[in-house]
């Protein structure tokens, strides 16, 4: 009896979805973030001047959405690994991979990568200020 | 809870796990059923989640010709073999949101949230280890606190950054006046 009102659930949010992800993706196509003022300022660098580690990242999504792949990665690279890592986790889980090599997704979500998330994302936020 | 698996004795035989859906098309109410969280087998109009479907789909259904009973073995003997079944469940290990804290602390960046997202790595760090050292009821308790994290995180860094963003837009504003 909840199905179908799951299914019109499910299909509203994913159309909702397209349409935010594509006013996003023309939004940051057409405008580059740095010194304009109708972007959002990162709340940490403003109060603090230092760079937080996703600072760049509104900057590195115009250059990319613009196939500036080398100017995108110098903005924030963390950007790019966070997105790879999310890439190949969502393909390692995917139907066609995960039967097959099931110990790629569990590598992925392995204790050793966490600790190398959490250690490398607050290294990176040292390191970037110094 | 609609994941909830059931099991059936048909013709002295036990069948199942299967959905409850599953289930209500298959048994009559004097059916033994057993789910997770039931000490033992019971009839199936005994149970309320069950019993509720079973009346919406006999009024549907034209009744059909009951089939004689077989006889039952002792109840106690299936009790056993389902618990074993409810423990090979949980062998999956629990998801550790991973993907969520790191897109979380990203893209919703800022000074408050940043704590939220570290202590969602934390645990999602111990999802792994817990499971691997046999600690399952730990693992899935780190599942749920790294994903609720995550969401602390995601919601935090948003809000935060919405009232910076506001703000930065009236004093754009009216600097500009």
């Amino acid at each position: 009896m909840n199905k179908p009102v799951k299914t019109t659930f499910k299909i509203v949010t994913a159309i909702a979805a397209i349409i935010i992800v594509a006013v996003v993706v023309v939004i940051y196509r057409d405008h580059n973030p740095a010194g304009s003022s109708m972007f959002p300022k990162c709340v940490f660098f403003t109060m603090t001047g230092y760079k937080c580690p996703g600072c760049g990242t509104q900057r590195a999504l115009h250059y990319l959405l613009n196939g500036e792949f080398r100017e995108s990665f110098r903005q924030n690279p963390m950007f790019h690994v966070g997105m790879a890592y999310v890439v190949a986790y969502y393909v390692s889980k995917s139907p066609l991979v995960y039967p097959k090599y099931p110990k790629i997704a569990d590598a992925l979500s392995s204790a050793a990568v966490c600790i190398m998330w959490l250690v490398g994302i607050i290294a990176y936020w040292i390191l970037r200020n110094v | 809870m609609s994941e909830q698996k059931y099991f059936y004795i048909d013709n002295g035989q036990q069948v199942g796990p299967v959905t409850v859906e599953e289930l209500v098309s298959k048994i009559t109410p004097d059916t033994d059923i057993w789910t997770q969280g039931m000490s033992n087998w019971a009839h199936a109009s005994t149970v309320p989640e069950v019993a509720d479907l079973l009346v919406i789909g006999t009024t549907t259904i034209p009744p059909q010709p009951t089939m004689p009973t077989p006889p039952q073995p002792p109840v106690q003997q299936y009790a056993p073999t389902s618990v074993q079944y409810s423990d090979t469940t949980q062998q999956q290990k629990p998801d550790n949101y991973l993907v969520w804290s790191i897109l979380a602390t990203i893209l919703c960046c800022g000074v408050f949230s940043l704590p939220f997202g570290i202590i969602s790595i934390i645990n999602a760090t111990r999802v792994d280890t817990e499971w691997n050292s046999g600690k399952y009821d730990e693992a899935r308790q780190a599942s749920e606190k790294a994903k609720k994290f995550a969401i602390i995180t995601a919601i935090v860094g948003f809000v935060c950054n919405v009232i910076a963003f506001i703000y930065q837009l009236t004093t754009g504003v009216l600097s500009n006046l």
